[in-house]
């Protein structure tokens, strides 16, 4: 598994191995999903690299609603737009939550090979 | 015979099992000698409280960096506030055991409102609200009307069922058509009747059109986005068909910028399971 230097973590990383200080005090368990504030503490404990689970890599991961087909894109954006009552397509906050709908819909699409 | 709300709500027993753990918990937090050890120890006495608490408080949902392993110490992570707003959670979910699978899926439900109630927190975190357990509340309850409504009267229920249309309508308006009042109406009566703040009863009553809430317009503004956000991305179902129309004006409200809501869907992500097996009852009498 990975070990990354502290001043690279980015959010969302999952600690493969628990995180202790010199003494040995327990600052982070294994299985966190990290967030700013756990960076935060492992840098001002002088923690210089943390082990996170493979997969989690410096990167930024590949946008799933750039890779798939787009005619299966279509759909889905079909599928669930029908799902809201109304949209506001020039508000920005509903085009952003139906981003995320969409974008949930295609990873479970992806995870079981279904879109229903 | 009263008003058809007052008598629905005649029927919900006022409190569930833990009514007396809360009451004798007042009790102790009355006397100025208490300590912390003192309302552990009333928690203590419900191995099934006890252990709810434990679950959640070592679980995402807080994620503390070192594990806790006494009510106590829980209590004073979380404080005792919280902690009595998680047991008044419990409370309700207990209260509504047992209603006919043919109206709603219990289980649906319960995952819909949680998933409010971690969004509301979330975003209320976001915005460094102060006691952002109360908009976990608010999230988790702003449906209860039609929990009270399907307990209490299953054939109006059905009507309401069998009323509701596959086209885009929502649920609200055709039980404001069969019934001649909605489930915020409802929830209202009930919260009311359950002396419950004032922030709460109006969060409830008005998270469909949050900017009609008076002074409690930020809380009602959150769960009415927290509603959204959770229909949208399809975590649970509480009957509704179609995601409710989301009014910018509330969204304006929160002062919060659109990317927030990543972040917001992460985190619900990581806390919904551990939410989940603490408060709803684990089947097949394990967890």
């Amino acid at each position: 598994m990975p070990k990354i230097k502290t001043e690279s973590l980015r959010e969302n990383m999952v600690a493969a191995t628990d995180v202790k200080n010199m003494d040995d005090m327990l600052l982070i368990p294994a299985g966190t999903r990290l967030t700013e504030k756990h960076i935060n503490i492992l840098l001002t404990w002088g923690i210089e690299e943390v082990v996170v689970e493979a997969g989690d890599q410096v990167n930024e991961p590949v946008d799933p609603l750039r890779t798939i087909p787009p005619e299966m894109l279509q759909r889905i954006t079909a599928d669930v737009r029908k799902r809201f009552r109304s949209l506001d397509d020039s508000s920005p906050v509903q085009q952003e939550i139906l981003r995320l709908a969409i974008l949930r819909r295609v990873m479970m699409t992806l995870a079981h090979g279904t879109s229903h | 015979m009263g008003h058809p709300i007052e008598n629905l709500i005649a029927g919900v027993p006022s409190l569930g099992s833990y009514a007396s753990v809360l009451a004798e918990i007042e009790a102790v937090l009355d006397n100025p000698q208490s300590t912390l050890t003192d309302v552990g120890e009333v928690i203590e006495k419900d191995p099934d409280l006890t252990a709810r608490l434990l679950k959640l408080g070592n679980s995402s949902f807080y994620g503390f960096p070192c594990r806790v392993e006494t009510v106590s110490e829980t209590i004073s992570l979380i404080g005792i506030q919280q902690v009595q707003d998680l047991i008044t959670v419990s409370t309700v979910v207990e209260i509504f055991e047992g209603i006919s699978a043919d109206l709603v899926n219990m289980k649906s439900f319960w995952q819909h409102s949680l998933a409010c109630g971690v969004a509301a927190r979330q975003l209320a975190l976001s915005r460094r609200m102060p006691k952002p357990e109360k908009l976990f509340v608010l999230g988790l309850l702003h449906d209860i009307g039609r929990l009270v409504l399907y307990a209490q009267d299953p054939e109006k229920s059905r009507f309401v069922f069998k009323a509701y249309p596959l086209s885009s309508e929502s649920l609200r308006e055709t039980e404001r058509e069969v019934l001649g009042f909605d489930h915020t109406e409802i929830g209202e009566c009930l919260l009311r009747a359950w002396n419950y703040p004032a922030n709460l009863v109006a969060g409830v009553r008005y998270h469909h059109h949050p900017l009609s809430a008076g002074a409690f317009q930020l809380e009602a503004s959150i769960t009415h986005v927290a509603d959204h956000l959770v229909n949208a991305m399809q975590w649970g179902s509480s009957g509704q068909r179609v995601v409710p129309t989301l009014h910018d004006k509330a969204w304006e409200r929160l002062n919060l910028p659109p990317d927030v809501l990543e972040s917001v869907v992460t985190a619900m992500d990581d806390q919904l399971a551990a939410v989940e097996k603490a408060f709803l009852p684990a089947k097949g009498g394990t967890g």
